[in-house]
């Protein structure tokens, strides 16, 4: 152990110009490293044999070697990395593997010191020289996480300084050296960590077993104990070892070894948190106040930071956040709070979060006034939401970890005392770093700065509360760790390194430093030396007593005065200064010094340091004197020049200090730049603290699952211990008892017995059972002859029982039982059975013996009719008899085994139980009646007795023997109840003993004491005189004649009330002869007194129901019989006689919804008894429609409805007038709200007037106050009309009768105009008849009057008018029509009934046999639709005269659009109608002629044209002919021209006739040039001879319809008229123009011919055979032809001529 | 080799008509009848003997006692059309009545409404387009 102990694991990590440093390191190895192994992770290529092992061979003095996978580490060797390898060490052997990825450098270096540290935690050694990326990095890292050694290359010293710099960087890093140094070095902290005495000390601690625990402890669960204070760690871990009852400490350690879960127990042990709630409350009221300080300088919203390390269960960081969140109360949430509780203690942390502490500690609180910080618990309580989120619990070690930052103040109490001097000395500069400045550092009772008096000032040294003092010391600060190991070699910068740091001023500064001769001390202004610089024994010295640094105290007697004057001086002025020469000896030599002050040219901080410097010279006395030799003036020059040179010096020396000076400061602001830089790194780590914060309530989560599956495991082996003791008792119970037991598998094979068994089967079957043997070969057929059909069973789970009887070797009758019972597993298969037999032939015997005296018994039991019945202790039935259950009425299966209160009436039931208790125990009963319960409910009376039974086994049982006397006590009870509930008293006479007694009944009747009467006499006595005759006469005659009676007696009572009794006397008619007399009294008051009262009621009822028409209902459901009352039948209107049934009554409600809802409301009554109370529409017997109400209620019985009734009552009147007041409220309502009128009110007494909406919307006056009061509303009436207004308004007021005035008159309207108001005012009168207030409506009745004047002028037209004008209603239509309102004068001129006559009749009057019924039936038509109609008919006047009445009717409609009447007009037009008769007559008449002519000229002109078509058709052939006689060529040719004149003329007259005839011409899109052009060139030979100049102009005609062969024919025929009429003197110019606009086409035809006459010829230019010129071709067809056309076609034509001028013709045609 | 009907019942218009055709060489044989029903019991004799081939062409008349042209051209078209599908008719006719030419022009084989007279000009007409 010891010697592993010492091997080192020394990776080295190299990559790019490693191989230089490699050989560099090498080759500076002492061979005393022999003892270690090195391992060198080269960065080679994959693919290269690598030469670095002959390489690194030469330069080593160790041997160097390939590492192989499995091969052993072996120390003193120097090991590589083969190229394209991964290494690894594990269990001290190295692990070669392929690398994993293809990218990166080979071997990774993180892998290998990964693995070295995992493995050899503290002793690893991680180097990492030179190369490039950051390899390594993560390695190192992990070395120094397991307090391994870590160097790095110098960067500056490498070839490359990418790995040396990124290792750097991790802040792992413990030395920065270059490789030559390097071994040197870790040989140094191989071979000691020992400097000082302590290390020596810790070394010895080292070696201790102690420490090595607390080493492995470390190790388990990382936490350090071994810089804890020893005294504390020894009696914690003394605890362990005596509560575990162990010998000494080695015992300790193998325990720890075996039981690895005692690390748990040690480590809690250790950390045993003594806190509480304002622990040291003197010290935590104090530092409130230091709080309270500390947030009265800050701002809102700034952080407060507070750091409780240490902090156990929380109990201190939740005083220090309830203090301060007392101080700031509801400033509180302005702040950002943070109170860093830290422990390393996870349990203690995991406790503090959750905030709940026993009460206890409660009351420790309660010095805080305010007790809402704290959620009270049953037994516990909870710290607020408010302080718990002020706090910020986290693990974290004080040793370890670095500390949080900027804070303002440090709470760590006790925690010191458990760390030991050199931890101590690191935490508090620690702390100093931690706060901010005048941070606030509170301390345990027992804890002190210790000596670092200069970083820390006491507030209040009582109660430990320090001040961070500023600046302090530059030490640097680590917190990767304390270890001893480490910390010892923290190097202080590297000489070499720092060197090249320094510029060449500094390092002048630097050497003048060290060689300033005189030794000085730096003080601070109270005199306390800071610092000393060359050996000052010579003027300071230690003094006596209490450690002091005030240099006034240490400097030497002689120099005091001197010292002391020098530095106040300085204080004061500032100024350096230098003392007097002051001379001292010391053990006899003489010295002469001069101390010089000056103060420090920076002020440190808020110190301002001095530099008292003491400079020394030899004593005068004994050096001067071999220089007196030469001549003093040469001496004091030389002095001076010394001097000169001196202060010369001086000066340098001031200048260089203070550079120095300058690059101490400049160095200064260096470190607190790293500083801000750590700061950040710290803010981040508080981040990843947080999150750390939810690993770990993660971490309880799966904490807590983990201890339930521990607990499930617990439960499991206990059950698991359970039965294995079951199975042991099992076993030994099998072996005890008196059964034979077998197990056998599924297939009977045995698989185990007991001993018992074994015997058995000797016994009956004289064989040994063995195990394997099939247990069924005994059960033979002969005996168990049942068994194998029911092995079966087993399979099905069932168990299989039976007994039989065996007779065994000795023919002995045995009886055996057997029991096969298989045991299912879990998926229901058999896995074995288990077999048993018992030996029971005594059992049957003695169940033979007793059966029989049980049979006996029992016969016995059933023959008595005595009820008996046996019971147990508890009262069940153990056995009844025949009798018994014939009593009660319960088979006898029923009761046994049921308690006998089943027969006890339920109200009984507990005190009978009791009774029945108590006898069991002992207490008799006495033979007793009870009242019991038989089974079908009934009670009945019995008559018990009952026995206690003790039976050997003194178990108890009750018998019990009954009786029914039911029948018997029946009879009693009834007289009994009869007597007291109807009020009879009996009594009765012995005819014989002349005995008369009465019942108490009786004596109570007559308010008599009990038995006080003898005889009949003395209670006759009791009555009137006359009563007591009659009764006495009764009774004596019952006595002597047997004659019963039975009297309604008067009686007076003592308080004169007057009650009726019925006396009733009878003989007893048991024999013939008459022995008893019986009879009773009974008070018949009330019945006689309700007989009245129900007459009166019923004589009341029925006349209430009569007039109130109230009837009755009532159905019974049992029947289905319906009953209604006589009203109801009234009501009904049905005969008397009638009788409803069900459907039929409910018919008599109006259908729909008055008949849904009643059979709803009957459906609801029969199913849930709701009652009823509605009204109805009926349609009674009589087709009348009547309101009735109907109520109805039902009677249950057994939960079943039996019988619904209810009242029916008339309340038609009553509906009737509340709806025709509801219509008429209704109706005024809307009136009120539709009317028109503008109301006021005017109060006389106030002379003020309110104005309804109506005077805005009718008048125009917006604003009320216009008219407000009367002179004002005089002013708005016309002054026409004042005068009589204001006359009937004064009087109206002065009246007292009238209290309606109505006037008319104009009213001023807002806009002047006037309107023609009727007013309706009302007058409210006080009690003495004085008006008071006048109410008044203004109706505008402009318009009506208007109106009114319009309907007069209208009226009157109607009156006067020649059309009769009637008017009737708008309905009927239907007969007898509808009625007649109006007729006018007209109406009777035409028909002769007056007005009188037809008003109120019908139009139908006017109808007659010869009227026309369509067109009636055409007008009903109309009507129906509402719409106007004209017919003709022929109608009948008064006197029967039948006239054509022409008449029109339109509906009339109000202002709603209701059509209202009819009006007709009606016209006589007879006359008329003869004229149209006589019209049309003569149109057809003409009409047919001139088809008739028509027909006619076709005929003609076809007979005309046929012999002229042969005519001409024989010309023609005669023209192919030649004919020589020349008088016949002439004839011939008259004949043709004559023919030719008549063709022409038929054909003309037949064109025309054509056109005439056919309208329906076809019209075409026609161009008029060409249509011209056409038309002249047909007679081009005419034109040409007649040399005529035709000009055209139709440019301005695009479109022309036309027909054209019209045209062309108008064209034609002007043309010719043209040249044949032209005028011979002058040559013929014809222009033909034409023009169009939107609508017309215009044709101009001019020429300068012959012209016409138009004075003679003007009417007949275009006539028929007009000729106007004597020439011979002049048919005067021609133009009338061409109007003809152009008449046809929708145109017109006209002329305009001049004789000798010339014609011209207009042709318009339509467009 | 052509056979004209000409039914007419002006004997005058009836001579005329045979004399232009013959003068003009426009047929080798005519038919005459002198009203439609003399022209149908012509056809149906015609129709029974078949001894003699049907005109090819007539020309009808319209106004005509006893059966008209109407009623000549109803029969023909209902009767004897479809036996002699290649007659063509021709009205030939002193009506003017442009109604009568629309009602003729209803009947398929009516080629043409010629007025009277009939001429040498019409003659060649029909000879070119027959």
């Amino acid at each position: 152990m010891e010697e592993k102990n010492q091997i080192r694991i020394i990776g080295i990590g190299a990559s790019a110009g490693g191989l230089e440093a490699l050989q560099n390191f090498l080759s500076h190895l002492d061979p005393e490293m022999k003892e270690h192994v090195f391992i060198v992770a080269q960065h080679v290529s994959p693919t290269y044999k690598s030469m670095l092992a002959q390489l690194l061979g030469k330069s080593s003095s160790l041997p160097v070697k390939e590492a192989e996978n499995d091969g052993e580490l072996i120390p003193g060797f120097i090991y590589i990395t083969p190229p394209d390898t991964e290494i690894m060490i594990s269990d001290q052997k190295f692990v070669l593997k392929k690398p994993k990825y293809v990218a990166g450098p080979k071997p990774s270096i993180d892998i290998l010191f990964q693995s070295i540290a995992f493995h050899y935690r503290q002793r690893s050694i991680g180097i990492i020289l030179s190369g490039t990326g950051r390899d390594g990095s993560l390695g190192i890292t992990s070395i120094k996480l397991e307090g391994g050694l870590t160097i790095a290359q110098d960067p500056k010293a490498s070839k490359f300084d990418g790995m040396p710099i990124a290792a750097i960087e991790t802040g792992n890093v413990d030395w920065i050296l270059p490789p030559e140094k390097m071994g040197e070095a870790i040989l140094e902290y191989i071979k000691q960590p020992g400097l000082s005495k302590e290390k020596e000390e810790e070394k010895d601690w080292e070696s201790s077993i102690l420490f090595k625990i607390l080493l492995s402890l470390s190790n388990h669960k990382g936490t350090d104990f071994s810089t804890y204070k020893q005294t504390t760690i020894t009696r914690r871990v003394e605890k362990r070892i005596e509560s575990l009852k162990l010998a000494n400490i080695e015992a300790y350690q193998k325990y720890l070894e075996d039981h690895p879960e005692e690390y748990d127990s040690l480590f809690e042990t250790i950390l045993i948190g003594v806190t509480s709630f304002y622990r040291d409350e003197e010290a935590f009221l104090s530092i409130e106040e230091y709080l309270e300080s500390i947030i009265a300088e800050k701002q809102k919203g700034d952080s407060i930071r507070i750091w409780t390390p240490g902090c156990s269960t929380g109990e201190e960081a939740y005083s220090i956040a309830s203090i301060i969140a007392n101080i700031l109360k509801e400033r509180v949430t302005q702040y950002n709070i943070q109170i860093f509780a830290t422990d390393i203690d996870e349990k203690a942390i995991a406790f503090a979060r959750k905030a709940i502490y026993p009460n206890t500690s409660s009351f420790l609180f309660k010095s805080i006034d305010d007790n809402s910080f704290l959620i009270k618990k049953e037994d516990s309580f909870e710290i607020s939401k408010l302080l718990r989120s002020m706090v910020l619990f986290t693990k974290h070690d004080l040793t370890r970890n670095p500390p949080f930052l900027k804070l303002d103040m440090v709470i760590c109490r006790n925690l010191l005392i458990y760390f030991g001097q050199n931890l101590q000395q690191q935490i508090i500069p620690l702390f100093h770093y931690a706060l901010n400045p005048n941070g606030i550092l509170f301390l345990g009772k027992s804890e002190t700065v210790d000596n670092f008096t200069d970083l820390f000032s006491a507030l209040d040294a009582k109660n430990k509360i320090f001040q961070r003092k500023r600046g302090g010391t530059l030490q640097t600060l680590r917190f990767a760790g304390f270890r001893p190991n480490s910390t010892i070699l923290i190097p202080s910068l590297n000489k070499e390194a720092v060197r090249k740091d320094l510029s060449v001023s500094e390092m002048v500064k630097e050497t003048l430093y060290n060689t300033f001769d005189f030794p000085y001390v730096v003080i601070t202004d109270n005199y306390v030396i800071e610092m000393i610089n060359g050996d000052v024994n010579l003027f300071l010295s230690l003094p006596e007593g209490v450690m002091n640094a005030n240099i006034l105290k240490m400097i030497r007697p002689e120099l005091q005065v001197e010292l002391r004057f020098t530095i106040s001086k300085v204080i004061r002025e500032k100024e350096p200064q230098k003392s007097e020469l002051v001379r001292f000896s010391v053990s006899g030599t003489t010295y002469l010094t001069s101390i010089k002050v000056k103060p420090l040219l920076y002020s440190h901080k808020n110190n301002d340091l001095f530099m008292v410097i003491f400079e020394i010279y030899p004593d005068g006395s004994q050096q001067v004197t071999p220089r007196i030799e030469g001549s003093d003036a040469e001496l004091f020059e030389k002095i001076g020049s010394l001097e000169k040179e001196l202060s010369t010096t001086k000066e340098h020396l001031q200048i260089y200090i203070e550079e120095l000076e300058t690059s101490n400061e400049e160095l200064q602001s260096l470190n607190e730049e790293v500083q801000s830089t750590n700061e950040e790194l710290q803010s981040s780590n508080e981040e990843l603290e947080t999150s750390v914060e939810e690993l770990q309530s993660t971490n309880e989560e799966i904490q807590i699952a983990y201890s339930e599956l521990r607990t499930t495991n617990d439960e499991l082996e206990r059950k698991d211990n359970l039965l294995k003791i079951k199975e042991s008792s099992q076993a030994a119970l099998l072996n005890n008892s008196l059964q034979s037991f077998i197990l056998t598998d599924k297939e009977f094979k045995i698989l185990a017995f007991n001993d018992k068994a074994k015997s058995t089967f000797l016994f009956f079957f004289k064989k040994h059972i063995q195990i394997g043997d099939d247990i069924l070969v005994f059960f033979h057929h002969e005996y168990f002859p049942t068994l194998e059909s029911e092995l079966p069973k087993l399979k099905m789970g069932e168990i299989i029982s039976g007994e039989t009887r065996i007779k065994n070797q000795v023919a002995q009758e045995i009886y055996l039982a057997y029991n096969f019972s298989p045991v299912l597993d879990l998926s229901q298969n058999i896995s074995v059975i288990s077999i048993s037999l018992l030996d029971i032939s005594f059992t049957k015997l003695t169940e033979s013996n007793l059966r029989k005296t049980e049979n006996l018994l029992q016969s016995v039991f059933q023959a008595v009719d005595i009820g008996i019945c046996i019971t147990d202790k508890f009262g069940n039935y153990v056995n009844v008899n025949q009798a018994y259950c014939d009593i009660y009425g319960f088979p006898r299966e029923e009761l046994i085994g049921k308690s006998f209160t089943i027969v006890v009436l339920p109200e009984y039931k507990e005190a009978i139980q009791n009774l029945h208790d108590q006898f069991i125990l002992g207490k008799e009963e006495i033979p007793q009646e009870w009242s019991v319960q038989r089974k079908d409910g009934s009670i009945i009376d019995i008559y018990a007795n009952a026995k206690l039974l003790i039976e050997e086994d003194s178990t108890r049982y009750k018998v019990t023997s009954v009786r029914d006397i039911t029948e018997r006590k029946k009879y009693q009870r009834l007289l009994m109840q009869t007597q007291e509930t109807a009020h009879v008293g009996g009594w009765e006479f012995d005819k014989i003993t002349l005995h008369f007694s009465m019942t108490a009944e009786t004596y109570r009747l007559f308010n008599l004491p009990v038995n006080s009467l003898q005889d009949m006499n003395s209670l006759a006595c009791l009555f009137n005189e006359y009563e007591k005759e009659r009764l006495l006469l009764h009774f004596n005659s019952a006595v002597l004649n047997h004659q019963p009676f039975d009297l309604l007696l008067e009686y007076t009572d003592k308080s004169s009330r007057k009650l009726w009794y019925r006396a009733i006397g009878a003989p007893s008619s048991q024999q013939s002869h008459t022995k008893k007399i019986y009879g009773s009294f009974q008070d018949v008051t009330e019945r006689i007194h309700n007989e009245l009262q129900i007459k009166k009621t019923n004589e009341l009822l029925a006349q209430t129901n009569e007039t109130a028409r109230v009837g009755g209902w009532e159905v019974n459901l049992t029947t289905s019989e319906i009953k209604w009352t006589k009203v109801t039948l009234e009501i009904h209107e049905t005969p008397y006689e009638y009788i409803p049934n069900g459907e039929e009554a409910l018919n008599f409600y109006k259908e729909g919804k008055h008949r849904d809802r009643i059979s709803m409301l009957f459906q609801e009554l029969i199913s849930n008894g709701t009652p009823f109370d509605e009204e109805f529409e009926i349609v009674t017997h009589k087709n009348n429609i009547r309101w009735v109400r109907t109520t109805g209620l039902a009677t249950f019985e057994n939960g079943k409805c039996v019988r619904l009734y209810g009242a029916f009552q008339d309340i038609h009147e009553r509906k009737k007038s509340t709806e025709a007041i509801r219509v008429a409220k209704e109706r005024y309502d809307f009136l009120a709200r539709a009317s028109k009128d503008a109301i006021w009110d005017w109060d006389l007494k106030e002379n003020r007037v309110f104005l309804g909406e109506g005077f805005r919307t009718i008048f125009g006056y917006e604003n009320e106050e216009e008219i407000q009061n009367y002179e004002r509303w005089i002013e708005c009436i016309h002054t026409d009309d004042l005068e009589r207004i204001q006359d009937s308004f004064s009087k109206f007021i002065r009246t007292e009768k009238e209290s309606q005035l109505n006037t008319e008159y104009r009213f001023k309207k807002a806009n002047g105009e006037y309107a023609i108001v009727i007013s309706k005012c009302y007058a409210i009168r006080d009690e003495i008849g004085k008006t008071i207030r006048i109410l008044g409506s203004l109706q505008d009745f402009t318009k009506s009057k208007e109106e009114e004047h319009r309907l007069k002028l209208l009226e009157s037209v109607i009156t006067n008018a020649n059309d009769s004008v009637l008017i009737t209603e708008a309905e009927p239509f239907s007969l007898p029509g509808p009625r007649i309102v109006y007729v006018n004068n007209a109406f009777t001129k035409m028909t002769g009934y007056s007005a009188e006559e037809v008003i109120g009749g019908s139009p139908r009057i006017l109808q007659g046999p010869k009227t026309d019924q369509e067109e009636l039936k055409k007008l009903r038509l109309a009507m129906d639709k509402w719409e106007s109609c004209e017919i003709q008919v022929i109608n009948y006047k008064k006197n029967g005269d039948e006239f054509w009445n022409h008449f029109s009717i339109f509906p009339l409609a109000n202002e709603n659009g209701w059509f209202t009447h009819w009006i007709a007009i009606e016209k006589d037009v007879t006359k008329k109608k003869r004229e149209d008769d006589e019209k049309e007559k003569l149109i057809s008449e003409l009409t047919q002629n001139n088809k008739d002519l028509k027909q006619f000229t076709y005929i003609t002109s076809h007979n005309l044209r046929a012999p002229l078509s042969n005519l001409t058709a024989a010309l023609n052939i005669i023209d192919d002919l030649s004919i020589s006689d020349p008088m016949l060529t002439e004839l011939l040719k008259g004949i043709r021209d004559s023919t030719n004149n008549l063709n022409q003329t038929i054909n003309d007259l037949i064109k025309i006739l054509i056109i005439k005839d056919n309208p329906a011409i076809e019209q075409t899109k026609l161009n008029l040039q060409s249509v011209f052009e056409t038309v002249v060139s047909q007679i081009g030979n005419i034109i040409k001879s007649s040399e005529a100049e035709i000009l055209t102009s139709f440019d301005q005609v695009n479109n022309l319809f036309f027909n054209r062969s019209y045209l062309e024919s108008i064209f034609l025929n002007l043309l010719t008229n043209a040249i044949r009429y032209r005028s011979p003197k002058r040559k013929l110019k014809v222009h033909v123009k034409a023009k169009q606009d939107q609508d017309h086409t215009y044709i101009t035809f001019e020429d300068n011919g012959l012209g016409i006459d138009m004075e003679r010829h003007k009417d007949k230019i275009f006539g028929l055979y007009q000729r106007f010129h004597d020439i011979p071709e002049s048919k005067g067809l021609g133009l009338y032809l061409v109007k003809t056309q152009v008449l046809s076609l929708g145109g017109t034509i006209s002329v305009e001529s001049q004789v000798d001028v010339g014609t011209k013709f207009n042709i318009v045609i339509k467009r | 080799m052509i056979s004209i009907l000409c039914v007419d019942d002006d004997p005058t218009s009836l001579s005329i008509q045979q004399i232009i055709l013959k003068h003009n060489h426009f047929c080798e044989k005519t038919i005459t009848k002198t009203n439609g029903q003399d022209a149908i019991d012509y056809y149906d004799d015609l129709v029974k003997t078949s001894e003699s081939p049907a005109p090819d062409l007539i020309f009808l008349d319209l106004n005509m006692p006893i059966l008209d042209g109407w009623g000549f051209l109803d029969q023909f078209h209902s009767r004897f059309y479809s036996k002699f599908p290649k007659t063509l008719v021709y009205i030939l006719s002193s009506s003017v009545d442009p109604s009568d030419k629309l009602r003729s022009e209803r009947y398929p084989f009516v080629k043409d409404f010629i007025s009277k007279p009939i001429t040498k000009e019409i003659l060649t007409q029909i000879q070119k387009s027959g």
